[in-house]
């Protein structure tokens, strides 16, 4: 038990670290633990290291947004894709931003606890009816993403961008010898591609807000955690379908009030699906995100296994939102002092190194390309949704193929 | 920043970029490795030359057992696709992943040695 315990500080302490580093995916540590779990199993049951993945990934989904939030804002007279995080940000109001989502993750969380029953139920009777339907799906969802562009001439751009992050995808994962390829494309696509165009910014972030009193318990708000629970069923359930995704999809179905309920259902999607990925793994053997992969190599996981696992994510789930609200407090404070340029900087050659180190030089050579691809959805205007094509198509090509 | 040139010079790197990359798909061959090699190999592609020891042929996926001087391996094919006997040599190109606890390669081509 000591051991479980110990697992799970130690994977809410990676979480913390790995959602610190922009661009640094719990899919990547997951890929190196590939590697070591056959090392890692000797001196660790295979129940403690799944343990410490599911902490990992339930606090990274917290913390994330703080990069994600008060790093590449984009100025919004140069780059006309501007996310809502940023947009809060530079009305003063990141830490409104990072509370919304803490607070989406959290209620949606308890609220997937509700829908996990009903889920056992339902999964088990429809999965493979429902598989046969994942490329058409996917194939229909992608073309609303780009019918829903204001003009003609934006839906143009954004057929060009899923095309060109279509066959990016197709090349690196199914045609080269690449060390995790999924690092290179994804830091490109949407990492380095924001802080790059952040670097041409000639604008100061404005002093924060920290002091946010938000309603969390309005009609509005419980509206919000139910649509991301819903959500977030619908990312563990369909291969390459992010948070952001789900939370566009949720958006074309029912329309959001203002970008703040946008936050909300966002970071709902993100925590609640660590959730459901392991609730869809533990019913049907499926899995849908790199931990729960890993998982899946090393433990056979029966009810009792679920059951601590749930509650583990539970309780990094407390600690998570706690550190993040914390931590995105202190980031608030000293945002506006910073040089935003250097920093932005520094993190696009961290990142570039890491790539690097991990998928070698021809990695590098596919961020770059993935970086170009991803700078110019917020030239031209249209959403990053597109870039997601990047997995979409490989999917597709492999379920109808 | 001045938006229409940096539209134009992203467009020809993403697209020359893609072309090195099919360039680089179509003439540079994955590394033969030895299977006892695979265990490095996790999440790359390879590939294997082998005797096929074991066959299991379903309308929608293949398993094949192979083996080599150095170990043995399970190569998953998805889809349908010609017999293969028992005793044949073969060539798999695919990509090494861990399934349960064991390697195995997902194979996207086999081609069987006269």
């Amino acid at each position: 038990m000591i051991w479980i315990i110990i697992a799970m500080f130690l994977g809410i302490l990676s979480g913390l670290l790995t959602g610190l580093i922009p661009g640094l995916h719990t899919n990547t540590i997951a890929l190196i633990f590939v590697g070591a779990s056959v090392s890692l199993l000797d001196f660790f049951t295979p129940l403690e290291v799944a343990v410490f993945l599911m902490s990992m990934v339930v606090v990274h989904s917290f913390v994330d947004f703080i990069p994600s939030i008060f790093l590449g804002a984009p100025e919004d007279a140069t780059v006309l894709g501007v996310l809502p995080g940023h947009e809060l940000l530079m009305k003063g109001r990141g830490y409104r931003a990072i509370k919304l989502t803490v607070m989406g993750g959290v209620f949606t969380f308890i609220f997937g606890l509700i829908f996990i029953p009903p889920m056992f139920w339902w999964l088990s009777n429809s999965y493979d009816i429902l598989s046969k339907f994942i490329a058409p799906m996917l194939i229909v969802f992608s073309v609303l993403f780009i019918l829903q562009e204001k003009s003609t001439k934006k839906k143009f751009w954004a057929a060009i961008i899923f095309l060109l992050a279509g066959i990016l995808g197709l090349l690196v994962l199914n045609q080269l010898s690449i060390k995790q390829p999924l690092f290179p494309i994804l830091s490109g696509l949407f990492g380095i591609s924001t802080l790059f165009i952040s670097l041409f910014n000639t604008m100061k972030i404005p002093n924060q807000i920290t002091v946010e009193k938000i309603e969390w318990r309005s009609t509005k708000r419980i509206l919000d955690y139910m649509k991301a629970g819903l959500s977030s069923l619908f990312v563990s359930i369909m291969p390459a379908i992010g948070a952001a995704q789900a939370a566009v999809i949720s958006q074309a179905f029912t329309k959001f009030k203002d970008k703040e309920d946008f936050l909300v259902v966002l970071g709902g999607i993100n925590t609640a699906a660590a959730l459901f990925t392991l609730t869809t793994f533990f019913l049907i053997g499926r899995a849908r995100t790199g931990v729960v992969a890993v998982i899946k190599d090393i433990v056979k996981l029966n009810f009792e296994a679920y059951l601590i696992l749930v509650a583990v994510c539970f309780f990094a789930m407390i600690v998570g939102a706690i550190l993040t609200l914390k931590l995105s407090k202190f980031v608030a404070k000293y945002v506006s002092k910073i040089n935003y340029r250097k920093i932005s900087l520094g993190v696009i050659c961290f990142i570039s190194i890491l790539v690097l180190g991990f998928s070698g030089l021809i990695g590098l050579w596919v961020l770059l390309i993935a970086t170009s691809i991803g700078i110019l959805a917020p030239l031209v205007g249209v959403r990053r949704i597109h870039l997601m094509a990047c997995l979409v198509v490989p999917v597709v090509v492999y379920y109808l193929l | 920043m001045r938006r229409k040139p940096m539209v134009g010079l992203t467009l020809i790197m993403c697209l020359v970029g893609l072309f090195s990359l099919i360039l680089m798909a179509e003439f540079v061959e994955p590394k033969i490795v030895n299977i006892i090699e695979l265990e490095n190999k996790v999440e790359q592609r390879v590939i294997i030359v082998g005797q096929v020891i074991r066959v299991t042929q379903k309308p929608t996926v293949n398993f094949f057992d192979i083996k080599d001087q150095t170990s043995d391996v399970t190569i998953v094919a998805f889809g349908k696709m010609d017999k293969i006997s028992k005793g044949a040599n073969v060539n798999v190109r695919g990509s090494v992943e861990i399934y349960e606890g064991e390697l195995e390669v997902i194979a996207d081509q086999i081609e069987v040695l006269i």
